[in-house]
């Protein structure tokens, strides 16, 4: 077991005040796979992180990174990992290439080294050209990156990366879920936390579910739309509201469940595909006109709506 | 090293901080520099730039003394005196005329002219000699102090031998009022009265020329040093308060992510802290000395008081950093107990002119700074290694009590 795992976490827990901000979570990441971690602001996805990286010290629980216990070999687990925090976490009045230089040495490299290192990482976030400036001169998407690239210097076997394309602009957006990508395809394990359902479905093998300290699901992406049944779901505005058509729809063949709320109708059904033609034909027997259509298959949003009955978004 | 990185990348950030450049050097540089200024110019006039007088001496003096010689000739003797040569030169004439004339042609700055009945006037105690005194009118300190000399002289004579009435002719009668009051201020100088023989008056003004004493230089001492453990003690605070900015900024809990213990990044910062600190006490001191001719004190001494400094300043900072929660409480403390005890510390020195109230003198011995500037006025007043440990013994106590505590209290905190 311990050959294939890169992250093992065992009923981690940890509490501020009266607030349980992470509640006895257990996960494994297997080894040069990207695991993420989806939840909502307040979920506690920074505190289980704070404990992985041996920032914070679980009031109960234990986790193992590359095989290191983060209680009894703290200093081993932070040789093997890369965190990328939430915030940007840099010397500001410090150049790009400074700053590099500086947290390079703090993961113990120096010499010709350091600078091949550094040279390595600023080809890769894409800051050659404005190595010498001061960080603060930098727009938030060129910090976001030094911030990461902070993170790569030593080649670490384990990634941490929580929430790194939080406010910034799409493109270094795609930047960094394109580098993330890389890593991975070069062998490096990746532990990415998001309230972004888009990245976590992109990115990951597997996918862990996380609300108020717990993790409520977890798999890979098809394992978990499987929860709320492979159902594909319609969204229909009408021209005016008709109770009998609704009933029809619910007895249709293949329809699972029809609800109207807010002058939407919302239709689950097994096969979008099939059953749509059947929808509109007994619209047009009530004399119904349908006025837009959406069809969404299972997402996360729906799973994550499935289980807390709340939006994945705030 | 990562200690040594953690130290250069500090500094670094510190040198690109104008506020660091001001508060460690131009103020303390500056305050001096106003006081240089403000009392460099009247020091500089007693103490300075008091011009050679070339004085042309003609002895007309006939008279003889038992002992031999006479009084023109004691006179020209004093005159010549070692004491006086860094102030005046004399020239011998036997032509009165010619001497004047020379005066008057810029060649010499005094003509003093001893006339022929000196010794038989006061010997005979009834008689009345004058003594000619013939200056170029330009110039007023030059004769003032010849006149000033050789009126002490010839006081000291009519005083222990017979009540002459000696007088001084100036031939510019204008001028002698204004004269005489030179002269006396000069005569006061040279420090003999009225009734003080010649010897003793030779004796008493040799040490004035010999031990090279500077008020100024003095002064400054003691505002630069005040100056500069005043802000030392900023320069310890503001370094190490870098820790409670790195915590706010994040980039703390980014260093315990990398395989770096708490007491390497803590290391690494009190060595920032006492680089900057030996920085700024040696340009400051250096600079003192070199710009303001501030003498520190014998070189052991003086080191004994700059490490004093450094090791108590940089203490203190750690101490008053590990008792604050965030750098907002550090902006308070630092301009607030900083300054007070400061003040406290170094009242003694804006006093030193009076002489300090044993009040103020303990006042000040129960803050830090007092104790630091103790060190460097005791070493520029010219103590000894010995005399200078009890005071070195309490800065080290001190920087004990609270490394001590500061220590406990920010690894209880970040561990
Ligand atoms: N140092 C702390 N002191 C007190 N409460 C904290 C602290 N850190 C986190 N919390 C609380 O713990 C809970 C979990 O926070 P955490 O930062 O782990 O959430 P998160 O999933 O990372 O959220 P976000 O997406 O907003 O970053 C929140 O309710 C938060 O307010
Ligand atoms: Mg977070």
């Amino acid at each position: 077991m311990a050959q294939s795992t890169a992250i093992v976490a065992t009923t981690l827990s940890k509490s501020f005040d009266e607030l349980k901000a992470v509640d006895a979570v257990t996960f494994t990441v297997a080894r040069g796979e990207v695991f993420s971690l989806l939840g909502p602001n307040g979920a506690g996805k920074s505190t289980t992180i704070s404990m992985l990286a041996c920032l914070l010290r679980p009031e109960s629980g234990d986790a193992t990174v590359m095989g290191y216990s983060i209680l009894d070999d703290p200093q081993a687990v932070k040789a093997c990992i890369g965190v990328v925090p939430q915030e940007i976490a840099l010397y500001e009045d410090l150049s790009a290439r400074e700053n590099l230089e500086f947290w390079g040495k703090m993961y113990g490299l120096r010499g010709a080294k350091l600078k091949q290192r550094v040279d390595d990482v600023l080809a890769l976030i894409g800051l050659t050209d404005r190595q010498k400036d001061r960080v603060d001169k930098f727009s938030g998407g060129m910090k976001r990156r030094v911030n990461i690239g902070v993170a790569l210097l030593h080649t670490p076997d384990v990634i941490i990366m929580d929430e790194p394309t939080v406010g910034i602009d799409p493109q270094s957006r795609r930047h960094i879920l394109d580098g993330v990508k890389d890593l991975n395809r070069q062998g490096v394990t990746v532990l990415y936390t998001t309230h972004y359902m888009e990245e976590a479905q992109e990115l990951s093998d597997h996918i862990a579910i996380m609300d108020q300290g717990k993790i409520i699901a977890g798999g890979t992406h098809d394992e978990l739309v499987t929860i709320v049944g492979e159902k594909d779901r319609i969204e229909m505005e009408l021209s005016h509201s008709a109770p009998e058509l609704l009933s029809q729809w619910g007895a249709l063949e293949g329809v699972e469940a029809v609800s109207a709320e807010n002058g939407i109708v919302t239709v689950l059904v097994n096969d979008s595909n099939r059953i749509l033609p059947h929808l509109f034909g007994a619209a047009s027997q009530h004399d119904v006109r349908i006025t837009s259509v959406t069809i969404e298959e299972p997402n996360l949003e729906a799973v994550f709506l499935h289980l807390t009955g709340r939006a994945l978004r705030d | 090293m990562k200690i040594v990185a953690i130290a250069v990348k500090d500094m670094k950030q510190s040198s690109r901080t104008a506020l660091v450049w001001v508060f460690m050097f131009v103020v303390p540089l500056g305050i001096t520099l106003l006081f240089y200024f403000m009392f460099g110019n009247i020091a500089a006039g007693d103490e300075f730039e008091l011009p050679q007088t070339a004085v042309v001496l003609v002895n007309q003096d006939r008279g003889s003394l038992s002992g031999g010689g006479s009084m023109g000739a004691t006179v020209a003797d004093i005159l010549q005196q070692e004491a006086f040569a860094e102030l005046i030169v004399v020239t011998e004439s036997a032509d009165a005329d010619a001497a004047r004339d020379r005066v008057d042609k810029g060649e010499a700055d005094v003509a003093l002219i001893i006339p022929p009945d000196l010794t038989d006037a006061l010997l005979q105690g009834n008689g009345s000699a004058t003594v000619e005194l013939h200056k170029d009118p330009t110039l007023t300190i030059g004769p003032a102090l010849v006149e000033g000399i050789v009126s002490q002289i010839l006081d000291g004579f009519a005083g222990t031998t017979i009540g002459t009435k000696v007088t001084l002719e100036q031939l510019e009668a204008q001028d002698v009022a204004i004269t005489a009051q030179i002269a006396q201020e000069v005569g006061m100088a040279f420090s003999a009265d009225a009734q003080t023989p010649p010897e003793a008056l030779i004796a008493l003004s040799t040490p004035d020329n010999q031990v090279e004493q500077n008020p100024l230089a003095d002064l400054l001492a003691g505002i630069l040093g005040g100056m500069m453990v005043f802000f030392a003690f900023y320069t310890g605070g503001a370094t190490q308060q870098t820790i409670l900015i790195e915590e706010e900024r994040g980039t703390l809990a980014r260093l315990f992510t990398t395989p770096t213990p708490i007491r390497t990044i803590m290391g690494g910062k009190s060595m920032a802290t006492l680089f900057s600190l030996i920085g700024q006490v040696v340009i400051l001191m250096g600079a003192g000395a070199l710009v303001f001719a501030i003498d520190w004190g014998e070189p052991l001494p003086m080191l004994l008081a700059a490490i004093g400094l450094i090791l108590i300043a940089a203490a203190t900072g750690v101490f008053l950093v590990s008792m604050l929660k965030n750098t907002r409480q550090a902006g308070t403390v630092f301009g607030g107990v900083l300054t007070i005890t400061g003040m406290v510390g170094l009242l003694p020195i804006f006093m030193s002119g009076a002489g300090a109230p044993d009040a103020v003198i303990f006042a000040s011995l129960l803050v830090p700074q007092g104790w630091a500037m103790r060190g460097l006025t005791l070493s520029a007043q010219g103590a000894t290694v010995t005399e200078m440990l009890p005071t070195f013994g309490v800065l080290l106590l001190w920087c004990a009590v609270f490394v001590a505590i500061g220590l406990t209290r920010m690894r209880r905190r970040f561990a």
